[in-house]
């Protein structure tokens, strides 16, 4: 693990998130399966929403996980409120990300025709999966490769750093985790696997 | 042209024993309000970055609120690339106005707010209500004011002054009338899990979103918002039609602007370096996209805020809503936000309520709720010399005749007979005189005039015999510096 | 021998006269020549914060005028009418020259006088604690424990928070300051008479973190401006509390000589008398 990727789980951690790590001869989809049953009452409906980028949206580096659920998956052309509707009766999200900030414990997210953002924010738990080569060290470089991304294809229509899970101190000035948005957020930097 | 704010119609001394009687909130809105402080000069302490990205902020943020008329232009040019509509309210009125257009256009039903100041100071959702428009607030803290029919306490806990009994309280009337189960307890979890409840089905039922804003890229058409709930996030995308209303001084020039100065927000204000969500806004979504907006219309408002343009009050407007000021402010700990009667409190308050207003709503705060003992300089982050400003207020009172007679008379003699040593002596003598019928004892147990303010609550010594100068001019060993 | 020239404050003048003569006494028994430029009234703060502008600007003219013509460091005995001096005067007396339709000029002459005379402006703890050298001989066991209150103005403009205590602990006083110390005891200059209640409630507040302090055997209660002394005081008094409030000098006096006597009895014995002698 590289000292930035570290920083950055130590930093989601401090921000109420949970950090994992995958080392390369490790599986994705035994730490998703982890998750799943550690948060995720036990219910034989529950549905997960995903969407991966294509290097890791790959049964091989998925399973177990994905063969004991149930995926709901956005497709340009389906009808978003049923969508929304779906992402909003899942249990779980599971999503890619634009890159990972060390510096503020940040995940950044663009929305955009493959990249929905529901899943990040209706469930009540998220994890975002952050391959190693986009845990950037400081705010600036997320800010500049967003930048760069909006020159060449044009801004998403909304794109957002996360940083921990939702939370609130509205009453009494207590912390509560999970109020509109996930309790539960978890990054997990995945290495490629080994050859 | 002068701006509009709201105003709470109890004269300060009602909302001040309103306040001071208010034994639950004191304690809350001290206790939270000490805790955001310590959060944030451990964070700063921690982040010696965040300092050397605010310097450059300061003055990115001052050229902004500058030229804030050539940013606007770059701005709707960019917002309208993205598919935005941009609109520019002179007036609070003209906003509320933009505001109902917009949802007849859209025909809307239904609409939830993220927190927002400006909305406040436009006083929408009354408005909106007037056209039988249901309007839910979704930040936690103002649901619940808004269940309590209440205005915020405090920028960023707008419920600080509540505690979780009254909270409950109002959460089981509120499930009642919805026919929903109640919170299950009284614990913070349970009423924020009701919150949760609640509220989801109405994000997913509303036909428009409104939001303020913390900052406006002109470069590239950006709205930032930063929250902690994700509530603002659902506002954003999930809605048909978004509205946000936001005042001039959010306009930042650049990109790299915005990277110096989006963490200070959280950083100043909860002592974190960033917020859960940093959201930036760019427009209705596009084809083949799951979620967003199908139009969005961005309010850039004035109400009064281009008047300072140009004065000496001008960088009040780099405001950034951090509240970091309303927590280290010793009075704001004792009276709590409503005290103040405006939707603006805490020192920053008290400078932009009579600034925005011309002073024609609540005069009294820069002379009432301030010390001036400079806790709030110390913690701006925009390096907003408050202090100055509340002074530079009273001396305008002043001016304009703002301040009771008998307080000016007092100060005007005062000084008059000051300005020479023999003024000085003659005060004595007139003292000793007169506090022959206020002495009790060793001590003195009133006065006359502005003085008489004091002994409601405390004594004071007499003028002593011999002063200090009687003393040095008798003692044998001085007889006066010049022979020494 | 090094010469001073004192600044006592109005209050300490015609409030706490024992103040200043601890603050001479101080002085002179290190072997500082200490003046007293007899014309001083007011530094004007009262009227400054109060936005009476012209008049803090004629009671400021006053004390530009008094000062400028004696040499040497001025010595205050109050970490705000320092910082009023230090702070405001420059901008003051040149805006005032301005606004009365003085030229150009003049306003900038003004600004130099301010800021020459103020560059000379130290508050008393400030001045001690760099020239007067604590009396020789071992430091005594456990002394005395004071509780003190640092004024805002000390603490922000001065951005002073060492000074008294170390003039205290270097003549063994203990020195313990209340839980949120560097909050606002609520006196604020005339604040304490226009806004009263609320001034009030600031007072009750320090008081309260104050009386862990009394509990743990505290002597008095001190501090670097006697604005806030006099309102705590004040305000004790009329809850019918009658703890000694001292001003730093007075503290530091009672150290020197050993004559605790006004004191309040302290709950652990106090130290003797100690020598005058000094290295």
């Amino acid at each position: 693990m590289t000292p930035t990727v570290a920083e950055f789980l130590a930093r989601w951690e401090a921000a109420g998130g949970v950090g994992w790590y995958v080392g390369p001869d490790e599986r994705l989809g035994d730490r998703l399966a982890e998750a799943w049953q550690r948060w995720v009452p036990s219910d034989e409906d529950a549905v997960a929403a995903l969407w991966l980028p294509e290097e890791l949206d790959r049964p091989e580096r998925l399973l177990p996980w994905i063969a004991a659920v149930r995926a709901v998956r956005w497709e340009p052309g389906q009808d978003p409120t049923a969508y929304r509707q779906a992402a909003a009766a899942a249990a779980m999200g599971v999503t890619g990300a634009l890159a990972a900030v060390a510096e503020t414990g940040s995940v950044l997210l663009a929305l955009g025709p493959t990249t929905p953002l529901l899943p990040s924010l209706l469930p009540p738990i998220h994890v975002a999966v952050i391959p190693t080569d986009r845990v950037v060290a400081t705010l600036s470089e997320a800010f500049h490769r967003l930048y760069r991304a909006a020159a060449a294809a044009g801004w998403p229509p909304v794109a957002k750093f996360v940083t921990g899970p939702s939370m609130t101190a509205d009453i009494e000035g207590q912390l509560v985790v999970g109020v509109h948005g996930p309790r539960v957020a978890v990054a997990i930097v995945c290495e490629e696997p080994l050859a | 042209m002068t701006g509009t704010l709201p105003q709470d119609p109890r004269p300060w001394p009602t909302r001040r024993e309103a306040a001071l009687k208010n034994a639950t909130m004191r304690r809350t809105v001290g206790e939270v309000t000490r805790r955001l402080a310590e959060g944030r000069r451990r964070a700063l302490a921690d982040y010696p970055e965040g300092q050397v990205k605010l310097q450059r902020a300061q003055v990115a943020k001052r050229q902004a609120v500058a030229r804030w008329q050539t940013l606007w232009s770059e701005l709707q040019a960019a917002v309208t690339a993205h598919g935005g509509t941009p609109h520019f309210a002179a007036t609070a009125a003209e906003a509320v106005a933009l505001v109902r257009q917009i949802a007849r256009q859209y025909a809307v039903r239904r609409v939830i707010k993220s927190k927002s100041m400006v909305t406040e100071e436009l006083e929408l959702t009354q408005a909106l209500a007037q056209d039988g428009i249901v309007v839910l607030e979704t930040d936690l803290g103002e649901y619940i004011i808004q269940l309590a029919g209440e205005k915020p306490s405090h920028i960023l806990g707008p419920a600080i002054h509540r505690n979780r009994a009254q909270i409950a309280e109002l959460f089981r009337e509120d499930a009642a009338q919805h026919g929903l189960l109640p919170p299950s307890s009284d614990a913070y979890e349970a009423l924020t899990e009701y919150a949760r409840r609640r509220l989801r089905e109405e994000f997913l039922a509303a036909d428009m979103g409104i939001t303020g804003g913390n900052f406006l890229v002109a470069e590239t058409g950006t709205l930032v918002l930063i929250t902690n709930e994700g509530n603002a996030d659902m506002t954003t995308t999930l809605p048909r039609v978004l509205v946000s209303v936001v005042g001039l001084e959010k306009l930042v020039a650049t990109w790299d602007d915005l990277l110096d100065i989006v963490q200070q927000p959280a950083l100043s204000g909860v002592g974190r370096r960033l917020s859960t969500y940093t959201t930036l806004v760019h427009g209705p979504r596009g084809p083949g996209v799951a979620e967003g907006p199908e139009a969005w219309h961005l309010i850039l408002l004035d109400n009064g805020r281009s008047a300072l343009h140009g004065t000496p009050y001008e960088e009040v407007l780099t405001c950034l809503r951090c509240a970091a000021c309303l927590n280290v402010c010793p009075v704001f700990r004792q009276v709590g936000g409503h005290a103040y009667g405006s939707v603006y409190s805490g020192p920053i308050g008290i400078v932009e309520t009579p600034l925005l207003t011309d002073f024609r709503i609540l005069p009294e705060l820069p002379s009432a709720l301030c010390t001036v003992c400079h806790a709030c300089a110390e913690a701006c982050p925009m390096a907003i010399d408050l202090p100055a400003h509340i002074i530079r207020l009273r001396q305008e009172k002043v001016r304009r005749k703002l301040v009771p007679t008998a307080h000016r008379w007092s100060i005007r003699q005062w000084a008059a007979q000051w300005r020479t040593p023999a003024g000085y002596r003659r005060t004595i003598r007139w003292a000793r005189l007169a506090q022959r019928w206020y002495r009790r004892g060793d001590r003195l147990e009133g006065a006359p005039g502005m003085a008489a303010g004091w002994f409601q609550s405390r004594s004071m010594p007499p003028v002593a015999s011999p002063t200090f100068r009687e003393w040095w001019a008798a003692r044998p060993e001085s007889a006066g510096r010049a022979l020494r | 021998m090094s010469k001073v020239q004192l600044f006592v404050t109005c209050l300490v003048d015609l409030f706490r006269p024992e103040a200043g003569i601890a603050a001479v006494q101080v002085l002179e028994r290190a072997g500082v020549t200490v003046e007293f430029p007899e014309a001083q009234t007011c530094c004007g703060q009262f009227s400054y914060n109060a936005g009476f502008k012209p008049e803090a600007a004629a009671l400021a003219r006053h004390w530009v005028a008094t000062f400028e013509s004696t040499e040497g460091p001025i010595v205050a005995l109050s970490g705000s009418c320092a910082a009023m001096v230090i702070h405001s005067y420059p901008a003051l007396l040149a805006e005032d020259a301005q606004e009365r339709g003085e030229p150009e000029a003049a306003a900038a002459r003004w600004r130099e006088r301010a800021a020459a005379v103020a560059q000379r402006v130290w508050e008393w703890s400030q001045w001690v604690r760099d020239h007067v050298p604590p009396l020789a001989g071992p430091k005594p066991a456990p002394g005395p424990v004071v509780a003190c209150h640092l004024g805002c103005h000390m603490r922000r403009l001065l951005k002073e928070t060492q000074a008294p205590r170390a003039v205290l602990e270097d003549r063994g006083v203990a020195v313990r300051e209340p839980v949120h110390a560097e909050e606002c005891c609520g006196f604020g200059g005339t604040y304490s008479m226009t806004e009263p209640v609320v001034s009030t409630a600031l007072a009750d507040a320090k008081l309260t973190a104050l009386d862990a302090l009394r509990a743990e055997g505290a002597v008095c209660l001190t501090g670097a401006d006697l604005g806030c002394l006099l309102h705590l005081e004040g305000r004790w008094r009329r809850r019918g509390v009658t703890f000694p409030v001292r001003y730093l000098a007075e503290v530091v006096d009672a150290a020197e000589t050993g004559h605790w006597q006004d004191f309040s009895p302290p709950s652990a014995p106090l130290s003797p008398p100690r020598s005058q002698a000094r290295s």
